[in-house]
């Protein structure tokens, strides 16, 4: 069927129009006027610019809308000149509706935000102490199981003298230390109460006030409900950014989560400065430990595996961070005036650093788990 | 009356003419933005993909359009994480507290029905996202759709996915089939139903050849490597000396290098019972006076596939941007129309279009497109 045309219309240009209504397709001629376009043909129609949208313009055609029916399209192949569509709205233009939106959206999420900077360390600690032993203990005991796993280290002389350190230095619940065959130095508080010390630690420290003073910090962690803070934010945060963001939400994520340590480490140091004067230990066992954090790059063993390596960072963030000399310094004004007794007996001492000498020598053959 | 517009040839009614370099173009500006927004981004790149292709496609002459709004997936995204993610995430620590407190049958329970919860879930989104994209799709001004909300669909999956686990696949295309004639029976054009109805006993014949032959190189696999199934066996035991002795070890590797070719074997055996399982469903599949056909044989596919991985590989994963193009212009280049629709008869789709995006789907990481 060949397309209508008559000498009226020479610079009339093909298309096709489908009403929205049905799926029928309509041969018209577009030719503009004054005030917008004209179709002629299967279909007579005069059309005004400010009821016109374009739907798209690529190379191939021209498709135009009607803000009055959103079905309505009318297609032209050729493209329509470009001087014909001149006033007419884009489709995908901004429009007010879209823009409330967005200003809806943003403000909301900047609030969110703002809301979590301000006062969501402050909902944490609040919320934290909320969460039952019953859920935090298994918790923290499923968690310390998965970390440290085979190579929990079991002396009972080195629990014992453990427990008696513990109860000396006082905690506000029941504490279960866990002595890790791990090399380098650190330590972890998980929830329930659960602390983890390696054999590093241990080794390289001075005496028993040092590991007092890091477990007593460990014990200000707890007394703080810091991990089980952790994990509330984790599963807020962290799923929100990862459903929402994709993956690379979620590297932003773990910035949040070293973030929000500096403040805890704080209260750790003065939970465990206050719990050292009432114990009558010495605080320069845990100046001393900060003192190696500080200096003694390179002096730690290499982390065998990524786990390790893993870990072994938590510690290195610490040490390069610039509140650490603050920290130091913090902690040696306090020591000035105290320590008396030593943390531990000779006897306990030496079963702690025997802890894991009934583990088999060869480390390096648990490397896989 | 065929009224084909004058000067486009004749020949494939699905014509695709989207080109690979502009559309790569696009995609790099977006990858940007996505990574600056930390992945909020994304639901309008999808929707520009989409729109594009779409575009890009006419069906007798005449252009898809899609009409979606990335505003629109970004808001399913987070009813998912409010609806889905926030219990999940209670599910998973009950389940963490149950297994600290030594209750592992319990929280073995628990795994399984979250696995098999999450089986349901699957067949939902699937619909879902389906139904989504289709509300927003449309041809001649005519809105596609979807008449059920997934619930049935998603019962339906379910006990196909059942079925193939007792049976180990044997049942594939019985549950391909179902799946299929459940999906695209519910599918509409305008006011026209879609009918899709593929007998699963045609698909036996290309099924039956390639399931024996998975057996086969899978059977095969085991009993050439038969020293390495005991030895890992045992590694997934947990005994550790046998992952230490490095004969072991080597007949470990060689079993799982026969696993590997079996497992290409049987992928290449299945690409001939997908290719045939396409050409059947989609000329099993109709609206109106409209039949479909695929005209993709098991070297098209081959084709496909392995130029998909030469490409990102080649690219160093650049060629990633490209796939969905790819994807959309094999399916578009080898999709077929025989008769004609009534176009007089379709009206427009009467169907409630729903008003937020496939945000399970994108959970789930489903679809191509």
């Amino acid at each position: 069927m060949p397309t209508p045309s008559t000498s009226a219309a020479s610079d009339a240009r093909p298309a096709q129009l489908f009403d929205g209504e049905t799926a029928a397709r309509r041969l018209v001629r577009v030719t503009p006027w004054a005030g917008g376009l004209q179709l002629a043909g299967e279909a007579e129609l005069l059309l005004a610019r400010a009821e016109l949208r374009l739907v798209s313009e690529g190379g191939q055609r021209t498709v135009l809308g009607r803000f009055d029916n959103p079905d309505w399209r009318l297609v032209a192949e050729p493209p329509l000149p470009r001087g014909w569509l001149k006033g007419v709205a884009r489709a995908d233009a901004v429009r007010p509706r879209d823009l409330r939106l967005l200003a809806v959206g943003l403000g909301g999420a900047a609030a969110v935000v703002a809301m979590m900077w301000l006062w969501g360390g402050v909902v944490l600690a609040a919320a934290a102490p909320l969460v039952p032993d019953s859920v935090t203990g298994p918790l923290g005991k499923g968690m310390v199981a998965q970390l440290v796993g085979e190579r929990a280290c079991e002396s009972p002389a080195a629990d014992a003298a453990l427990a008696r350190l513990t109860a000396r230095i006082g905690a506000p619940r029941p504490i279960r230390v866990t002595v890790a065959d791990w090399p380098f130095a650190n330590a972890f508080a998980g929830p329930g109460g659960e602390i983890v010390l390696t054999r590093g630690l241990i080794e390289k420290a001075s005496g028993p006030d040092e590991v007092a003073g890091v477990l007593a910090h460990e014990i200000g962690h707890v007394a703080h409900h810091h991990p089980t803070q952790a994990l509330l934010r984790y599963y807020g945060v962290s799923l929100l950014a990862g459903s929402v963001g994709g993956r690379s939400a979620e590297l932003a994520d773990v910035g949040l989560a070293l973030a929000s340590t500096r403040e805890a480490e704080r209260e750790a140091d003065a939970h465990a400065l206050r719990a050292l004067a009432v114990a009558d230990v010495s605080t320069a066992g845990l100046a001393a430990f900060f003192e190696r954090q500080l200096e003694g790059r390179g002096a730690a063993a290499e982390p065998e595996d990524g786990v390790q390596k893993m870990l072994a960072e938590v510690g290195s963030w610490a040490r390069t961070h610039p509140a650490d000399a603050e920290r130091l310094a913090a902690i040696r004004a306090a020591g000035a005036e105290t320590g008396a007794r030593p943390a531990m007996s000779g006897a306990d001492w030496a079963a702690l650093k025997a802890a894991c000498a009934s583990r088999p020598a060869d480390r390096g053959a648990e490397g896989a788990d | 009356m065929d009224v084909r517009v004058a000067g486009r040839p004749a020949g494939d009614r699905v014509r695709f003419e989207g080109q690979s370099g502009l559309f790569f173009g696009a995609q790099l500006g977006r990858l940007i933005l996505t990574i600056l927004t930390l992945g909020i981004h994304r639901f309008w790149w999808k929707t520009a993909i989409r729109r594009r292709l779409w575009a890009d496609t006419t069906v007798d002459g005449d252009p898809l359009e899609y009409r979606g709004r990335g505003i629109e997936m970004f808001v399913g995204a987070l009813l998912v994480f409010a609806v889905l993610l926030v219990p999940l995430s209670v599910v998973s620590i009950v389940q963490a507290v149950l297994q600290g407190m030594g209750l592992a049958w319990a929280a073995g329970l628990l795994q399984l029905v979250l696995v098999m919860g999450l089986f349901w879930l699957f067949g939902f989104a699937v619909y879902r996202a389906r139904r989504y994209m289709l509300s927003r799709t449309s041809w001649r001004g005519i809105r596609a759709g979807m008449t059920g909300n997934g619930v049935s669909y998603a019962w339906l999956s379910f006990r196909m996915t059942l079925l193939n686990m007792v049976t180990l696949g044997f049942a594939t295309p019985y549950a391909d089939a179902r799946r299929w004639n459940a999906l695209w029976g519910d599918a509409m054009f305008g006011t026209e139903r879609v009918r899709a109805d593929v007998d699963w006993r045609t698909l036996t014949k290309s099924f039956w050849p390639a399931y024996a032959g998975s057996i086969i190189a899978f059977g095969l696999a085991f009993a050439m490597g038969f020293e390495g199934v005991e030895a890992a066996g045992k590694a997934l035991a947990g005994d550790a000396g046998a992952t230490m002795d490095p004969s072991v070890g080597f007949a470990t590797l060689k079993f799982y290098g026969y696993l590997a070719i079996a497992f290409l074997a049987s992928t290449f055996l299945m690409l001939g019972y997908r290719a045939h399982f396409h050409q059947e469903a989609l000329g099993a599949t109709a609206v109106g006076g409209l039949r479909f056909g695929f005209s993709a044989t098991t070297m098209d596919w081959l084709k496909f596939y392995a130029g998909n991985v030469a490409w990102v590989v080649l690219t160093l994963g650049v060629g990633l941007l490209l796939l969905r193009f790819r994807l959309w212009r094999f399916w578009m280049e080898h999709l077929e129309l025989y008769g004609e629709l009534d176009t007089e008869e379709i009206r427009q789709s009467v169907l409630k279009a729903p008003v937020q995006g496939d945000g399970l789907a994108d959970a789930f990481d489903i679809g191509g497109i």
